[in-house]
This record gives structure tokens, C-alpha cells and sequence, in this order.
């Protein structure tokens, strides 16, 4: 009974508090403001982490997300409604994620990464209600990835702190079916009310096996690319009078998901903030973002905690210089990914054909897409471990958020010009 | 060679017959989804999206199916808490991780010897079992308890349970 309430209490619960972040329609609501909702309440659990202090912070946030989101609301345009093509391709999601729900409770946390980093921590942090005990800073545990940013495991550990039992671990892909739901239904919503028919642009993405499997491994990397675009979307989708607030909270949760978070949502907002002709809405976004990415970086720095990945060691020049014969392998990856049915072929060969048609991508998120392609390279070409394995367990992950911008990118993109003249279609389309 | 639709490096092979399933639950959808839309878009224009969505309703079905069926080994397996990472069989017993939660008490140490060697020699079985055992930490130098798999007991120790292959001794 324990781990049903805690399975409903950290999904609902952060739906209902996110619902007031968002106006507009109640599937936008519910759907948008789950991703808000789940980024108040992690991260009120993250600092009450640092304090020693998880549940009582994580309920002050709670109170804090509840009073503040009528306040910093955002208001999508009424003028632009998702049409039924929309409708049926988020009914289309909701049924995907219906069973992804229903199967969750009988799973346990399926791979690797699950139980040798994210739910280990989240395991630890409810146990030790904060983040000095040994999984976080003995050596034992240092294969842990012990410097990564835990805004998933916090997430994960009031379901284990509420549920009152470590080895039950299903509330913990609860979570994860249910923010895959909100993620693709929110994301749905807002480029249909911006771009129209675009949409079917995202669902090569939403439904790919890699974002489909992994977001039901257990693993960080399909929360942090859902959290990505849908304040990419948002911050595209916004004007002056909309604050910048949900756009910031949403990136703000992608910088804590993973290391490359901050980066990506670094690149990304600056990307549509250089493009933008109004800078204010994504400037602050972008400083919400590193400004909630702070605490984590600074108890790591603080507490001495090393990253295994970015020292001063492996950005040495002389070694990154050495070490640029590992593009070809690097690049092979990439392009293995690009043409398997299990990965990308589908969204690659639909962007690719999209373009030869007459699409035009936005600039800026192909700007985005590149710096993204470039820092995920970067990281492959320093890192300290056997690159040809790293490649081998990871490129299918990593691809993800780029990748995801891929789709966002070509579902922002402004369509071919008609030969012959056409009437308007009900929502307007722009790009940069 | 694995069929196209094959889509997880699975625990458990898929049938061919879901891969049919998959196809024509999701060509349904489709068809009920994508009907041509009056957005002013050309046939030819929309022709990438349309003919990407329709494929990716099929793997989103065949991915959900191939889940469920991942989902059956788990619960076949008894795995309830932690999984195999695509591998066809559990890192441990169940009973032997039972057994070593019974013989931990609050803040003993654990260690784990396996036929590929003692602790972060056998990664997958160490971390998974790291993952099992908490809050209890293993020390591999000084432990309390030692889990001992695919090998037999150290000499002189004293076991405290033991099954098919495993057994659970304290030093």
C-alpha cells in the first residue's frame, strides 16, 4: 500500500503543485506542469539534501512552488489552439504511456546505471537524509560517479522515504512512465499550438526505442532531454508578458539531471537568446538556470568531490591534442546511430527528406544541435576510460538530447512555400 | 541476426508474431490519427512527417510489447527490486541476497567472492549486489559477512547459510 501512495504521492503531487505554473488548457496544465512540478519538488529535496534536511525543505518547496505559481503562471496564447491532429497523436501518447505506467509496477530498476549510480542515491539520500554519508564521499563508492548531479536520485528518494522500504523499487519507474507522459504530451501541446502539423516531427524522437527503453531504465538521460526541449519550447513559445519563470525551472532541471545538462541548457538558451529578437525572456531563463545548477556545483567544490570525467588532467592540451585520432571512432558512432532502425534512422531520414522538400530549420536550434553534437563529442574525445567500450555502452544515451533537438529543430521549422497560393492554416507559423 | 523489430537486447527474445502486433496496432493509430490534416500543407510537403509518425507509432507499440515482455522475465526471475541489464540470467540468486540481508546486521560490512575474483573484480556482480545490500557497505578488507558465489567457502569460515552454488560465511 506504502509504495503505491509513494509511487502516486511524487507524481501527483508535483502535478498539482506545476498545474498552477501553467494556464491554458487542462491536458497543458497537467502535462506541462508535471515536468515544473517534479523540477520544485526534486529540487527542494536537493537542497534540503545539502542542509540535512530532505523531507522538510522538500515540503517547504512544495508550499513555495504552490503560493508562487499564480504569480509566475505562464500564459500560452489562446489564439492558438492544438488542433485534432494534435489531440490524436497526444491520445496516441497517453496510450503509450498508460502501459508504460501499468508495467511499471511490475518492474524493478532494469539496468546498469540504474542501481550503480541514480537509484543507489537515491536509496542513500533517504536513508542518511543528506548528502555526507558514504555513498556520496567514501571512496567505496566512487564508482558512483559521485559528482553527478542528483536531481533524479532526490526525486527518487522520497518515493523510497514515503514507500518505507529500500528493496521496493517500482515507484522509482512510476516516476519515470509518468514524467515520459507528461514530457511527450507538454511537448506536444506547445509546438502544435505554435507549429501545427510540424508535431509529427517529435514523434520519431518521443517514440524512438532508444528514448522509449531508456526512459525506462532508470537512467537520467530521456528526463533531462524532456526537460530540455520542453523549456527550449516554452522559451520559443514565449513573449513579454509571459515570465520567464517556467522556461528557467525547466532548464534549471535539466542542468541538475546530468553533468552535460548545464551545458546543454547553457548552449541551447544561448542559441535562441543570440536569434532572439527579444533577449529578456531567454536571458533570464538562462541565468534561472545556471542560478539552480549552483548548489550542486558548489557542495561538490567545497566538499572536494572529483569528477572522473573533467580535471584538469584530461583537459590538459597536450593530451586532448594527442588524443584527436579518437574522432574516427567517435564519428562512427555517431553515424551508427544515424542509420540503425533501433536508434535514428527514422528521424534522420525524416529530417533529411524534410529538408530536400523545402523545409527550412530554425537557426537557432541548429546551432544548438551542433554545439550539442561538438560538447558530446568533446567529452568523448578527453575522457580518461577506454573510449571504444565508453562508445559502446553509452552513444545510444547520449545521442538522445541532441538528437531530441534534431526533432524540435525540424518541428519548428517553417514549411515549403506553396506553388499555389493556400489559405492560412489556423495556427500561425514563424521561425527565427 | 536479430529481426529489424527486435529492438531491445533483451533478457528474453521477442516473438515474431508481436512484431505483427506491433505493425498493425500501430498502422490503426495511425490511420486514426493522421488522417490528412487541413493545415495547408502540400501532399508531397507533409510527406516526411506523415510517413516518420507512421513508423513511429509502430515501434512505440513494438517497444511497449518488447517491454512487457522484459517485464515477464523480472517477474519470472522473482526480480522485484534490481534487474540484469539485458542479461539472460540474475547476477545472484535471489535467496542468496535474501540470505545475506538476514545475516547483515544494522552497520556491518560485506564483501563478495566470485569465480572472476573478490569485490570490484566481478563490477557487475559487486555493484548490483552494493545496490541490494544497502544501506549496508561492503568492505572488502574487513567484512562482517561474505557472499560467496560460484566458488566454495573460504576455509574456516563459518557459514551461515548456503544454497545451489552460493553460500553467505562470516570470516
Amino acid at each position: 500500500m506504502r509504495p503505491a501512495l509513494a509511487a502516486l504521492a511524487t507524481t501527483l503531487g508535483p502535478t498539482l503543485i506545476g498545474a498552477r505554473w501553467v494556464a491554458g488548457p487542462l491536458l497543458l496544465r497537467c502535462s506541462l506542469g508535471a515536468l515544473v512540478g517534479i523540477v520544485i519538488v526534486a529540487f527542494g529535496a536537493l537542497v534540503g539534501g545539502l542542509v540535512g534536511a530532505v523531507v522538510p525543505v522538500a515540503l517547504l518547496a512544495c508550499l513555495a512552488g504552490w503560493l508562487l505559481g499564480p504569480r509566475l503562471r505562464l500564459e500560452p496564447n489562446d489564439q492558438l489552439q492544438a488542433g485534432r491532429l494534435a489531440h490524436g497523436v497526444m491520445c496516441f501518447v497517453m496510450a503509450v504511456g498508460a502501459c508504460l505506467l501499468v508495467l511499471s509496477v511490475f518492474r524493478p530498476v532494469p539496468e546498469w546505471d540504474g542501481w550503480m549510480t541514480w537509484s543507489l542515491k537515491a536509496k542513500a539520500l533517504a536513508v542518511d537524509g543528506g548528502f555526507s554519508g558514504p555513498v556520496f564521499e567514501s571512496p567505496t563508492y566512487a564508482y558512483s560517479h559521485q559528482d553527478y548531479p542528483p536531481l533524479l536520485p532526490t526525486w527518487q528518494a522520497l518515493a523510497y522515504l514515503i514507500g518505507g522500504d529500500l528493496r521496493v523499487s517500482w515507484p522509482s519507474q512510476f516516476q519515470l512512465a509518468w514524467l515520459w507522459t507528461a514530457g511527450g504530451v507538454a511537448l506536444i501541446d506547445l509546438v502544435a499550438r505554435r507549429w501545427g502539423a510540424g508535431v509529427l516531427f517529435l514523434l520519431p524522437w518521443l517514440c524512438s526505442p532508444p528514448v522509449i527503453f531508456w526512459a525506462m531504465a532508470g537512467y537520467a538521460d530521456v528526463p533531462m532531454a524532456l526537460l530540455l526541449l520542453a523549456g527550449t519550447a516554452v522559451l520559443l513559445t514565449s513573449s513579454p508578458a509571459r515570465p520567464a519563470a517556467v522556461a528557467g525551472l525547466l532548464l534549471a532541471g535539466c542542468a541538475l539531471m546530468k553533468n552535460e545538462g548545464l551545458p546543454l541548457a547553457v548552449l541551447t538558451a544561448g542559441s535562441v537568446l543570440v536569434f532572439s529578437p527579444r533577449r529578456a525572456i531567454p536571458g533570464k531563463a538562462l541565468g534561472l538556470a545556471v542560478a539552480g545548477a549552483l548548489p550542486w556545483l558548489l557542495f561538490t567544490r567545497i566538499r572536494g568531490i572529483p569528477s572522473d570525467l573533467v580535471t584538469a588532467e584530461t583537459l590538459h592540451p597536450t593530451r586532448v591534442l594527442q588524443l584527436t585520432p579518437r574522432l574516427g571512432p567517435i564519428a562512427r558512432a555517431w553515424a551508427s546511430q544515424l542509420v540503425s532502425l533501433r536508434a535514428w534512422a527514422l528521424l534522420a531520414a525524416g529530417a533529411a527528406s524534410a529538408v530536400l522538400v523545402g523545409w527550412r530549420p530554425r537557426r537557432d536550434l541548429l546551432i544548438a544541435v551542433l554545439f550539442a553534437v561538438a560538447l558530446l563529442t568533446g567529452i568523448y574525445v578527453i575522457t580518461p576510460y577506454d573510449v571504444s567500450r565508453q562508445l559502446v555502452v553509452s552513444i545510444d544515451r547520449v545521442t538522445i538530447a541532441p538528437l531530441g533537438l534534431v526533432a524540435l529543430m525540424m518541428a519548428a521549422a517553417d514549411p515549403p512555400r506553396p506553388a499555389v497560393p493556400q489559405p492560412e492554416p489556423p495556427a500561425s507559423r514563424s521561425s527565427s | 541476426m536479430s529481426p529489424p523489430l527486435a529492438l531491445l537486447v533483451a533478457e528474453t527474445d521477442v516473438p515474431f508474431l508481436s512484431n505483427v502486433v506491433a505493425a498493425a496496432v500501430g498502422t490503426g493509430a495511425a490511420v486514426a490519427v493522421l488522417r490528412p490534416p487541413r493545415a495547408g500543407l502540400a501532399r508531397m510537403a507533409a510527406a516526411p512527417a506523415l510517413i516518420g509518425a507512421w513508423a513511429s507509432f509502430v515501434l512505440a507499440c513494438a517497444m511497449v510489447i518488447s517491454l512487457g515482455y522484459q517485464t515477464r522475465f523480472f517477474q519470472q526471475h522473482d526480480l522485484r527490486e534490481a534487474g540484469t541489464a539485458q542479461r539472460r540470467t540474475a547476477p545472484i540468486p535471489e535467496a542468496a541476497v535474501a540470505a545475506a540481508r538476514a545475516g547483515l546486521r544494522s552497520g556491518d560490512t560485506w564483501a563478495l567472492t566470485t569465480p572472476d575474483g573478490r569485490c570490484e573484480e566481478d563490477s557487475y556482480r559487486y555493484i548490483w549486489l552494493a545496490f541490494r545490500l544497502h544501506p549496508n557497505r561492503p568492505d572488502c578488507r574487513a567484512p562482517q559477512l561474505e557472499v560467496v558465489y560460484g566458488v566454495s567457502p573460504p576455509a574456516g569460515a563459518t557459514v551461515v547459510s548456503a544454497g545451489a552454488g552460493w553460500s553467505v560465511v562470516r570470516p
